[in-house]
This record gives C-alpha cells, sequence and structure tokens, in this order.
C-alpha cells in the first residue's frame, strides 16, 4: 500500500492551513473524503437523483435499487444475517436513541438495571441516563482503570439478575482503548443482560463481524470511516428489532393509513420514517467499498507503525502526560495528553497555527475526564492516511509550544 | 496572526501571573460563569465605593487566553462607574488583547466580559425590583 498515493486520493489533503501543508489529526471527529465517495455522492445529485421505494419511473427506479444494494453492502460489511437488521440512520447517536426510545421504552421496567462504562461518549450515556430517569431503572458503570483498560472483575460483579442491557463502546473516541467486547457480550448473555456495541470509533480500524460477537445492537456512523455526515447504521437482531415499536412516525414506514389507525411497515422500513438519506447511504456504500478495497489488513498495518511511532514521539515531548495506555497493544492510532503548564485549548491553537489539527476539550467525555481528574485534554487521532513524518512534525511543534510557555 | 503575537510574552506573563487574581473580603458583586465547551471557569468578584468599582478580583481555571483576557479586563475595570462598565463592548476587549481570535476562541477570550455582564444584569434586574 503506498501511502503516498492514498494520499493522492483525498482532496483536502492539498489544502494549507495558515500557510501550512494540512496536518489532519481529527479522524475521530471525522474522517476525511476520498474522491470516489465524493463521486458517488455527487453522482446521485447530477446523474440519479429520484426519491426512493415509490417511483415507477427509471430514475426512481435506479436510486432505489442503489439505496438498497447500500443496505446489503452494508450488511456484508459486518456479516449480518439479514439485510433487514440493516436500519439506516443519521448516525451513530440517532442509532443508539433509536434503541433507547423504543427497546428500553418497550421492555425495560421499574428496578431494571443498564450496564456502561466510564469511558462512554455522551451519545452511548445520556439516552440510557435519560430512560433510567424516565422509567425508574439503575444505571451502574464499569470502572476504568488507569491503565485505561475496563474493570472487568467488576464488571462481572455488577452483572446480576436485574441487569437487563449492558451498553459499551468497542473502542474509546478518547482512549483508543479496544475493548474486549466478545467476552463483555457473553458474560451479559449469560446474565439474561441485551448488549448494544457503540462502533463509532472500531468500525473505521476493525473488521465487525456481528454474528460472530453475537451483540444485539450495534451502532455506527458513516463520516467516521470516510463516508459522509448524516448517516448511520444500527443493527439489531431481527427477533428484536420485529418486536421493537417504532419511534418516528410518517410517510414510508407505513403499511395501511386510514383515519381511524395506522398499521406499520415490515423491517427495515418501520424504522426508516421520510425521506431517506438517500445520497448519503450511497456514500456510505462508496465508502465502504474503499476500506474494502484498501483492505484492513493494509490499514492495520500501517497503524501498526504508526501507534508505537506516535507513543514513543509523544512521550519524548517535556511536560506531556499520555491519559489511558501507554503500550501500543490492543488499541488504535487516537492519543489523547495534557501538558505541564500548557492549557490544552492553547495547545490545540498553537498547532493549528503550524497547520496540525487536533481536538481539545472533553471529547464528549465529561465522566472519563473527570475519574481522570481533568476537565480538557488534546486529542491527536491517527488513520492510514497520516504518516510518520506528521507525527515528527506534531512532537517537534509540541516541543515548540512547551518551550513557549515555559519561557 | 502567528505565535509571536498570539501567544506573545505579554500574554504568557499575564497568564502565568494574572493581576487581579484572588479573592475580595467583602464583595458587593459576584458572579461565577463557566464556559461548558472547555471547562474554563471564573469568579468575578467587585467591590464599589462611591459609585465606582474600587477593587477586582477574579479566580477560576482556564486557558491561557481566557487568564490572560481576565488579567488585563479587570485592571481596565479599576475606577470606572458601573455606567462606563456596561459601554465597554466586547470587541473592545478582544482589541485591547491586541490579537485575532476565531469563534472558538473568542468564548475563552471573553468569559470575563460574559461574567460582567452578568453582573450587571443581576444588578439592574435588582434595581428594578
Amino acid at each position: 500500500m503506498r501511502i503516498n498515493n492514498i494520499r493522492k486520493q483525498f482532496p483536502i489533503l492539498s489544502r494549507k492551513i495558515n500557510g501550512k501543508p494540512l496536518i489532519y489529526f481529527d479522524t475521530a471527529a471525522t474522517a476525511l473524503k476520498p474522491k470516489p465517495v465524493i463521486e458517488a455522492i455527487t453522482k446521485y445529485y447530477s446523474k440519479c437523483t429520484a426519491n426512493i421505494h415509490r417511483g415507477i419511473h427509471t430514475l426512481a427506479q435506479e436510486a432505489t435499487a442503489q439505496y438498497e444494494s447500500a443496505r446489503k453492502t452494508v450488511q456484508k460489511f459486518i456479516n449480518a444475517k439479514e439485510y433487514e437488521e440493516i436500519i439506516f440512520t443519521s448516525g451513530a447517536t440517532e442509532s443508539i436513541n433509536l434503541v433507547a426510545r423504543t427497546f428500553g421504552e418497550k421492555f425495560l421496567k421499574r428496578g431494571d438495571e443498564i450496564l456502561v462504562s466510564e469511558m462512554e461518549h455522551h451519545s452511548n450515556f445520556v439516552p440510557w441516563q435519560v430512560l433510567a430517569e424516565r422509567k425508574g431503572l439503575k444505571l451502574k458503570f464499569i470502572p476504568v482503570k488507569q491503565d485505561g483498560s475496563l474493570d472487568l472483575k467488576t464488571y462481572q460483579k455488577l452483572l446480576g439478575r436485574n441487569t437487563k442491557l449492558v451498553a459499551v463502546s468497542h473502542v474509546s473516541n478518547v482512549l483508543g482503548v479496544i475493548n474486549p467486547i466478545k467476552r463483555i457480550i457473553k458474560a451479559a448473555h449469560k446474565q439474561g443482560a441485551r448488549v448494544l456495541i457503540d462502533a463509532a470509533q472500531s468500525a473505521p480500524h476493525l473488521p465487525l463481524d456481528v454474528q460472530e460477537l453475537n451483540c444485539d445492537f450495534l451502532a455506527f456512523s458513516g463520516h467516521k470511516l470516510m463516508g459522509p455526515t448524516g448517516i448511520g447504521v444500527l443493527y439489531g437482531k431481527k427477533d428484536l428489532l420485529s418486536k421493537m415499536p417504532p419511534y418516528k412516525f410518517g410517510g414510508h414506514m407505513v403499511a395501511k393509513v386510514t383515519k381511524e389507525k395506522t398499521t406499520y411497515a415490515a423491517l427495515p422500513h418501520k424504522f426508516e420514517a421520510g425521506t431517506a438519506p438517500i445520497a448519503q447511504a450511497i456514500g456510505l456504500a462508496a465508502a465502504i467499498r474503499y476500506l474494502k478495497n484498501i483492505g484492513f489488513k493494509n490499514i492495520q498495518t500501517q497503524e501498526k507503525k504508526l501507534v508505537p511511532y506516535a507513543l514513543r514521539k509523544l512521550t519524548s515531548v517535556p511536560g506531556l502526560k499520555l491519559i489511558g495506555p501507554a503500550l501500543p497493544q490492543n488499541r488504535i492510532s487516537v492519543f489523547s495528553f495534557t501538558i505541564n503548564n500548557v492549557p490544552p485549548h492553547d495547545i490545540a491553537t498553537l498547532l493549528d497555527q503550524a497547520g496540525i489539527a487536533v481536538r481539545a476539550g472533553h471529547h464528549c467525555a465529561q465522566i472519563l475526564h473527570r475519574k481522570f481528574g481533568l476537565s480538557a485534554s488534546v486529542r491527536a487521532s491517527l488513520y492510514f492516511y497520516n504518516t510518520s513524518k506528521e507525527i515528527n512534525q506534531l512532537a517537534n511543534r509540541l516541543k515548540e509550544i512547551t518551550k513557549i510557555f515555559n519561557h | 496572526m502567528n505565535d509571536s503575537q498570539l501567544y506573545r510574552q505579554e500574554i504568557l506573563n499575564h497568564y502565568r501571573n494574572p493581576q487581579n487574581f484572588g479573592k475580595l473580603k467583602h464583595a458587593d458583586l459576584k458572579t461565577e460563569k463557566i464556559n461548558e465547551l472547555c471547562g474554563d471557569e471564573i469568579v468575578l468578584q467587585l467591590k464599589l465605593s462611591k459609585g465606582k468599582i474600587k477593587n477586582v478580583k477574579f479566580t477560576g481555571t482556564g486557558c491561557a487566553l481566557s487568564v490572560a483576557s481576565a488579567s488585563l479586563f479587570t485592571e481596565s475595570l479599576k475606577g470606572k462607574t458601573l455606567t462606563q462598565a456596561k459601554n465597554i463592548t466586547a470587541s473592545q476587549v478582544i482589541k485591547n488583547l491586541g490579537i485575532q481570535v476565531g469563534p472558538a476562541r473568542r468564548k475563552c477570550v471573553l468569559l470575563v466580559y460574559d461574567a460582567l455582564q452578568e453582573i450587571l444584569k443581576k444588578r439592574t434586574g435588582k434595581r428594578r425590583a
């Protein structure tokens, strides 16, 4: 895999930021888009614009075919048994909210317990917190250890016969740590609890097999794996999805509508009210095809090079403290850190002046930051289109920044 | 704007040794403000005498720009009447800091200014009641 050739496929990489070449270290926020994805989206708008599922005319049939073919592409991508198990949403956040509002509403009752981890993104925490408040459920936390890993001993203790749902991320968007979700799912099922996996940060980096994982629900967002914004996926086991009531109502999710009563469409349409994000689904399919063309093997080879190198270079910056795992194993290329005497937002601004894009703040994980005694951190998140040269530049610039602040 | 201006020595000095940092023994007016986006927080206290701001102090944690801005801004408030304080605009605050900031960092720089606006609003509210 020739990185330089790959980078040429991302038009934005030719941009200059403040006169410097763009060094994009914010993929955990959103991934850059390769030409084939951009072209697939534009093609829908320039050559194949139509609404789907209802039209008889040629354009409508083409668009419908593309949209449903995108669904099958996603199905294959995560190895779901049936295509009806793939629901298109506006993103992982909507996917999780969908489960909370339908599965949560219907199947959880007062006294039931939901387990989440301390490292969850707000999108895989607040919906459960709100559900728990509304229905009198108990919310319990799987602790995160200082090295960033989940405390599985305590998890096992927290699991009980009242546990009905475990909601946990596959990969942390702050720590970069990969959680042993297969084990977590097995243990939860033994207790009769369902499991929702937030795969927003793992889908771009690791191959997913929902049958092998045996998760009950899985959510991810298109824009984090080089697809467009505005599209995500909820995977759910068919027998669960068919029992869950819809929560968004209107066109397309209906079967028969009368003044007195309305019946609902079958899966997956039951959960896809209104006009679908057609261009976005087509873009997502193009992103998945692009990803598969590169191949997870190549992506992981590149990351296996970048991760230890980045760890070494970052820890060489005086006063820099990494949050979470200091070792290259069991993690993806996401690095959150603080630097003594230099506030995170100032680091980010000074990096931006050198053309380097990172995130500063709590990265939608206030609970995790509080656990580590922080209000904010800097996060550099890499992908296969980054290089070790860029990591060098980050480390050098960070050293400059510490000099500026310790002058 | 490059490094040398945005984080010039003067700004860093104000960050490291901010003027008016601390608590007033008997504050007349006080408020607390948090910038939820980044975790910057400030407690601003004013002491009045004969209709003028006699003393100003602030505490809290924040990024370099928010602390430096608070240091300069609180100094500029001393000796002003509340009406004069009210007439200071956000753009003047940023101009006096001598830097150009994007929308994200604007909130940091204006945290102390927003805290003052809250104090002034509370005071006007009390008056009306």
